[in-house]
């Protein structure tokens, strides 16, 4: 069975915790400490985060490796991308906790370039790279563990509830709708090939020639995807008016506990950081 | 009964790069409350773009579509308002059920719609529990409808229009991919939903299943290029020998014995009932004696198997546990032969052939698949695997992927190592297959679905594989098509290809096939000639399988000495006119 072929970043029903958990209370929560992560630039504190997301994600949530297989592509390539701002990382002032002297010592001078600067590696640096690419990966657990237990129909009525204007209710709709509808026209595309054929090979240069005849059949299907999911949606009435739950959305009081807790965390760890510098380098 | 609809079209048109073209040029008529609608004709007739004008899908959603005149839902034009809105009163169901899901699990996809029209949330609960439990989706309420069979989505897409319980339902080909009984099933809850709640159904059909919709209906208007030919009751409609076959359609097969037989008028069978009785009467309990019939057809043992297959079993990743779709399967395919995969929706047929070609891989190891020799349980190359076993999806746009038709039949060519002299000369081959030659540069768009199916057919076959599975092949097409495409189909066998077909049309099966595999719940229910399979009625039921309408006809009037494994109406026709009845 090919990779393609298992879901990815779409709703997958279970019995977990995570899946049991109020959509609201659970945002809250995910956003928190996705947040939270975002503002800090020191690993030691962005890892304890990190660890418990991968922990909500894998033994609690059960979201197998090949569903996480994008979000593992995203956050490597951005980590990789982020590389480059790394080797420009090394201004004594951008430290206010480490040692200033000790964070920029050069390990690796790369090359001098005109208006931008030098370019080297330093231990500053490459901590700086490393707490971007837990950031990331922080990022991309939560939303892993949001998208994989929450059903994409509670949230657009939760919003529709909440009267947000019906051209973003239609956003929030396709987005759900985007990736699994890619992912089965790919899936089908390439196996029909397969079936002339083609494959994909090591080669490169054969690999990239294989992935321009994916993706010409792909876009021009993706062309009409707006207007298709347009048409699926207005024939089921969707955005004609009020909007009712099938299943209610009610808030118990371990939700209520949970989304102030996480208010209430996230309020502290951030004066802590703003007063007391907790997590800058 | 109060007038609900009333439609007064003078044109329906759409812009493409070669100009307007129009797909409906005058359609006036009423629909009453509470009326069963049957709209009829060949593909490319306009029903669909009829359909879609009713509530307001075209002109509003449809690019480049234009409509000239007015609908009017009681007493009031639709014009100027949304297809939210109106979807409220006047539910579409589309013939293709990918485009209409729109949500992640079932239960999700049923509530959709009521929960858009802000309904209590208990009612949308009794509303799906009523829906799920009438269309067998009760045990798929939490899977994902894309992982869903053809027929289940199709399920899925009914049953998210019906719970809306719009005052009018419209359904596009409702029930080309539903296994037999399915269909009944469907069209008996819609009849249930137009007599208790006086909801209307305007259903369309290219022909194909006349038999399912006769006896439910109580108005049929058939249309031919574009244009209303006529509109009456059913047996007015369906006993008018001429009329359906200028308008390219055949009458079900019970009416279609009677008239062969000398019957006329509107006393004529339409459905299975009235067949019983009218031959009940007709026919002289002493004039056939009884027949010690051979068994007529037998699969030819002693040919050697082209495909082996033994103890599959196949689990598609999901929920806890994964989706169980193939439990054990073994069975033989003969060289030569067409062979039809037959089976209730979900029943592992199309997963069956998607194993056979090697695109999916068993998930037990000790399973044996041997394809014309290949053991695809030991390392093979996929490249060499494709010559000798290919397949035809069911949805030919699903692997189309050029714009013109010469240009798709040679893609496959490109990676052979053809030379390109090699490949213009097997291109040539490939468009005489389905006479595509004329529309060799013409974009595969511009084309009718069933040019589609020849186009992706010809471009499997230009492979030349030895084994050539067809899945579903006549859905979506008419009664010509259709039989342009199983007549092609025997042109192969008579080559020596061995053909597989998966369907749901059990006519096609009769007409056509020397071998037949049901399966049930992913496992080989049935495996025989058509005959010994379709005498089964009571072993077929289990996997939502009827027998033709004509085999049941002879199997209800067995006390007359007729044998119960007659399979087409030619051969029950012949039996008859042996006798002298």
């Amino acid at each position: 069975m090919g990779i393609l072929d298992h879901p990815m970043l779409e709703y997958v029903h279970k019995d977990t915790l995570m899946h049991r958990m109020n959509p609201i209370s659970k945002t809250i929560f995910l956003v928190s400490l996705t947040l939270l992560a975002q503002f800090y630039f020191d690993p030691r504190y962005i890892l304890p985060i990190l660890v418990f997301l991968i922990i909500l994600a894998k033994p609690i949530s059960k979201i197998p490796n090949s569903w996480l297989l994008p979000m593992y592509i995203i956050g490597t390539m951005s980590v990789l991308e982020r590389g480059y701002n790394a080797a420009f990382i090394y201004a004594p002032q951008y430290y206010r906790i480490y040692d200033p002297q000790w964070m920029t010592k050069t390990l690796l001078y790369i090359i001098k370039l005109p208006v931008i600067g030098e370019a080297k590696i330093t231990i500053g640096g490459l901590i700086w790279l490393l707490a971007m690419g837990m950031r990331y990966f922080t990022a991309l657990f939560a939303v892993s563990v949001f998208l994989y237990t929450t059903r994409p129909s509670d949230i657009i009525q939760f919003l529709a509830r909440k009267k947000v204007p019906k051209t973003l209710l239609y956003i929030v709709f396709a987005g759900f709708n985007f990736f699994p509808i890619l992912l089965r026209y790919a899936r089908t595309i390439m196996n029909a090939q397969h079936l002339r054929g083609i494959e994909f090979s090591n080669n490169p240069a054969k690999l990239i020639r294989t992935l321009v005849r994916l993706f010409h059949p792909l876009i021009i299907r993706l062309t009409s995807l707006a207007d298709t999911l347009t048409l699926s949606a207005s024939i089921r009435g969707f955005g004609s008016g009020e909007f009712s739950y099938y299943r209610e959305i009610r808030l118990s009081t371990v939700d209520w506990v949970l989304i102030i807790g996480s208010l209430v965390f996230f309020g502290i760890m951030f004066a802590f950081l703003v007063l007391f510098n907790w997590g800058t380098l | 009964m109060a007038e609900i609809l009333s439609v007064d079209i003078e044109k329906i048109s759409y812009l493409t790069r070669q100009g307007e073209i129009t797909a409906v040029k005058e359609a006036k008529f009423k629909v009453n409350r509470g009326e069963y609608l049957l709209i009829m004709g060949e593909v490319g007739s306009g029903k669909t773009s009829l359909l879609y004008s009713l509530n307001g899908v075209i002109p509003e959603l449809i690019p480049n579509s234009r409509l000239t005149g007015d609908i009017k839902y009681m007493g009031k034009s639709i014009r100027g308002r949304e297809v939210a809105d109106i979807s409220k009163d006047i539910g579409l169901v589309l013939e293709d059920p990918d485009t209409q899901i729109t949500q992640l699990t079932v239960e999700d996809d049923l509530a959709f719609g009521p929960a858009n029209m802000g309904l209590p949330p208990e009612e949308v609960r009794e509303r799906v529990e009523f829906i799920v439990n009438r269309i067998r989706l009760s045990g798929l309420k939490e899977r994902n409808p894309r992982s869903l069979s053809g027929g289940q989505k199709q399920c899925v897409a009914i049953g998210g229009v019906l719970t809306f319980l719009p005052n009018i339902v419209i359904l596009d080909e409702p029930i080309s991919m539903l296994d037999p009984i399915g269909k009944d099933q469907v069209l008996s809850l819609l009849k249930e939903l137009n007599k208790k709640y006086g909801i209307t159904i305007i259903l369309s059909e290219s022909g194909m299943e006349i038999e399912s919709f006769a006896g439910y209906v109580d108005k049929i208007l058939i249309m031919k290029d574009g244009e209303l030919v006529k509109m009456g009751p059913p047996h007015e409609i369906l006993t008018d020998s001429e009329m359906m076959r200028k308008c390219g359609l055949r009458m079900p097969q019970v009416t279609e014995l009677a008239v062969r037989l000398g019957g006329k008028g509107l006393d004529l069978p339409i459905t299975l009932e009235e067949a019983e009785k009218y031959f009940n009467q007709k026919l002289k309990r002493e004039s056939i004696r009884p027949v010690q019939r051979k068994v007529v057809q037998i699969i030819q043992k002693e040919k050697k198997p082209i495909i082996k297959v033994k103890n599959l079993y196949y689990t598609y990743p999901g929920l806890e546990k994964g989706i169980e779709a193939l439990r054990g399967v073994s069975f033989n395919i003969y060289e030569g032969e067409i062979a039809a995969l037959i089976g209730q929706n979900g029943s592992g047929k199309s997963t069956l052939a998607l194993l056979l070609v090697g695109i999916l891989k068993p998930t037990n190891k000790d399973a044996e698949i041997i394809v014309d020799g290949i053991d695809l349980q030991k390392k093979y190359q996929f490249k060499e695997l494709i010559k000798h076993i290919n397949y035809v999806y069911q949805n030919p746009d699903d692997q189309i992927f050029c714009e013109k038709v010469k240009e798709e039949l040679a893609y496959g060519l490109l990676e052979q190592g053809l030379t390109p002299k090699e490949i213009d000369e097997r291109v040539e081959e490939g468009l005489k297959i389905f006479n595509l030659k004329e529309m060799e540069d013409m974009y595969i768009s511009h084309l009718d679905r069933g040019r589609r199916t020849h186009v992706a057919i010809s471009s499997i076959m230009i492979i030349d594989p030895k084994i050539l599975i067809i899945d579903e092949p006549t859905t979506g097409l008419d009664e010509r098509d259709s039989l342009a495409v199983m007549e092609k189909v025997k042109e192969l066998k008579e080559r020596g290809k061995t053909i597989i077909f998966i369907t749901h049309n059990m006519n096609l099966v009769a007409k056509y096939a020397d071998h037949v595999i049901a399966l049930h719940e992913g496992k080989v229910l049935l495996d025989g000639t058509c005959k010994e399979v379709f005498s089964q009625s009571e072993i077929l039921k289990q996997s939502y399988i009827a027998p033709p309408q004509i085999t049941q006809l002879a199997q209800k009037l067995i006390h007359f000495n007729i044998p119960p494994d007659i399979t087409t109406v030619d051969e029950m026709y012949h039996f008859l006119i042996q006798h002298e009845v």
